[in-house]
């Protein structure tokens, strides 16, 4: 267990209440800059009628209105920004799967905090000097590469950049220099996992991966079970979004119950997507996050669109840091099928359990008069299939009532040939809305 | 010695029997028997060959199980309802049958799933009732 005692920063470990007191401090400079020296927030505060010596318990964050990805949108491409363009190094840009693209501007010290918030999520999970990091992240644009990079730098692994595409030469790459981490999606972890075994390699003997960083999408326990039997031994999910850096902003810790989020950066709260109001520990909602140590692009209360709940309580592994529920989903992926709300997570979770399933599924959205209609389509295992059709119908009915019995929905589920389902080397598009098109 | 015969789970869409076909075509294998069952969005290709195993490898990727039949010729004076008459009095049930596309050694031939393949091969050779091995099919 001694490399997962690994601390990269002692305040992993400061008590609460001084981490409350450095949180409120620091809370109370980002709005004080903020209502003097930017233009849009400065105009946002006063409307909304709070000045900075409003501010003088944690609890008065509440009375700071939202920032929501369109007041980014509104912004764009630099309006947002705290600094000079001469303090600028960086430019990131996400990639508008939900919009427009929205612009990240970093200064020197942004970026060295990010690196030293990857680095504490890298160590958290065990990585350290000698392990060779497979970065399979998207470099570029997309924050996820040059964010895991930067950690696993710190803490002086070596590191492949491989980046994304090119399957067969990942594999390659991964045996050849005995990769022991690899970071991507877990839904490319899943497809390296099922085409190094179509290769004939097995990856528990071939292979020397220890540890995955799987984020960038939200996963569920089910899928940790097959890459922890399929691919390594270690799965654990990192999370972060580009508005507020990128990834890092929280991981998990060897316990493996919730995401430890760095609150000496960011003040986490949750709340009820509808009316804005806060919610308490356990109860599940949209996450917000305040930064309070950025410069080029601070954020006040920014509305995540994820959704989690927040654990204050004492984390084994002696980090203070609250803790954030493994994200269930975005609140735009939710579906509201026939009243009833479903995540694709949850659906995920239920195929993820059955052996008889392969790793890809779709989940399909038509149109049936005027409810909306759902669909699962599911690539069976070539070791399930029988050569009598009753026993496949047998198990489509199996998959079905196991949806039924988490969603308490009847969803029609096919059972479709493996290989058939489309393959993604990045972000998994799982949700197919034909609902425009029906 | 009981047949190999192999099934493949496809989407009931079009060309995916051509691809079956083709796949094995390509390595010239025959197909001696066939039979598709249908269950609404899939479908179960049934595939007597007469080259099983360069058949699986043809068909690499595919779902595809694996199970063994008995096969029978059928000549003018070859009686199914003794066949099935042998084989109910001895409680094996007969999952599914079908007939070959092409004859077989000079014959066509019953292709017969059963509960339990070496019992009706017992039952069926102590009855002077002829059953085809694969090296029939050479």
């Amino acid at each position: 267990m001694e490399s997962h005692m690994l601390f990269y920063n002692n305040i992993e470990r400061i008590n609460r209440k001084e981490l409350e007191e450095l949180q409120l401090r620091k809370l109370r400079a980002t709005v004080q800059l903020l209502y003097d020296k930017n233009p849009y927030f400065g105009r946002k505060l006063r409307q909304a009628q709070v000045k900075p010596s409003d501010i003088n318990k944690l609890e008065d964050l509440s009375k700071i209105p939202f920032t929501t990805k369109d007041d980014l949108r509104i912004n764009y491409p630099t309006g947002l920004l705290n600094v000079g363009m001469d303090k600028v190094v960086r430019f990131h840009v996400s990639s508008g799967t939900t919009g427009d693209p929205t612009v990240v501007a970093y200064t020197k010290s942004d970026i060295d905090k990010w690196s030293e918030l990857n680095a504490r999520c890298l160590a958290m999970m065990g990585v350290k000097r000698g392990d060779v990091v497979q970065i399979a992240y998207g470099y570029g644009l997309f924050t996820g590469g040059l964010g895991i990079h930067y950690g696993a730098e710190r803490l002086g692994a070596a590191i492949i950049p491989s980046s994304t595409g090119n399957t067969k030469r990942q594999i390659k790459l991964m045996r050849d220099m005995h990769a022991t981490v690899l970071a991507c999606t877990p839904s490319y972890a899943l497809y390296l996992a099922e085409t190094i075994i179509q290769e004939g390699l097995d990856p528990k003997k071939d292979l020397n991966l220890r540890i995955g960083v799987f984020g960038a999408e939200p996963w569920s326990e089910s899928v940790r079970k097959r890459l922890m039997n399929q691919l390594c031994p270690e799965p654990y999910d990192i999370y972060g979004l580009s508005e507020l850096c990128g990834p890092g902003v929280a991981a998990e810790c060897h316990i493996k119950d919730g995401l430890h989020i760095w609150a000496d950066q960011f003040i986490p709260e949750v709340i009820d997507p509808k009316t804005g109001e806060v919610l308490g520990p356990g109860e599940e909602g949209e996450l917000v996050v305040t930064t309070i140590d950025k410069e080029a692009m601070p954020l006040l209360r920014y509305r995540t669109r994820d959704v989690t709940c927040l654990d204050l309580e004492p984390c084994p592994c002696g980090r203070t840091h609250p803790k954030i529920s493994r994200i269930k989903g975005r609140n735009d992926d939710m579906l509201k099928i026939r009243g009833v709300n479903v995540f694709p997570s949850q659906i995920e979770y239920v195929l993820g359990k059955m052996e008889e399933l392969g790793d890809q599924y779709q989940i399909i959205l038509t149109k049936s008069g005027p409810l909306d209609d759902l669909k699962v389509k599911v690539e069976v295992k070539p070791s399930a299939v029988s050569d009598k059709p009753w026993d496949m119908i047998e198990l489509k009915k199996k998959v079905e009532s196991e949806i039924y019995s988490v969603l308490n929905l009847h969803v029609e589920v096919d059972l479709v040939e493996p290989g058939s389902l489309p393959r993604s080397e990045g972000k998994a598009k799982r949700v197919l809305d034909l609902r425009g098109s029906t | 010695m009981p047949v190999t015969q192999i099934c493949v789970f496809v989407e009931n869409k079009p060309g995916r029997f051509a691809e079956v076909a083709s796949r094995l075509e390509q390595v010239k294998v025959r197909i001696l028997a066939f039979c598709i069952a249908d269950a609404g969005d899939f479908g179960i290709i049934r595939l007597i060959v007469n080259k099983p195993e360069s058949s699986i490898k043809a068909l690499e990727g595919l779902a595809k199980s694996i199970n063994q039949v008995v096969v029978i010729p059928i000549a003018e004076q070859t009686s199914l309802s003794k066949i099935a008459n042998l084989l109910g009095d001895k409680k094996v049930n007969i999952d599914y049958a079908y007939t070959s596309a092409i004859p077989i050694n000079g014959n066509l031939a019953l292709i017969l799933r059963v509960s339990d393949t070496e019992k009706t091969e017992k039952i069926l050779m102590e009855n002077d009732i002829k059953v085809l091995t694969q090296k029939d099919f050479g």
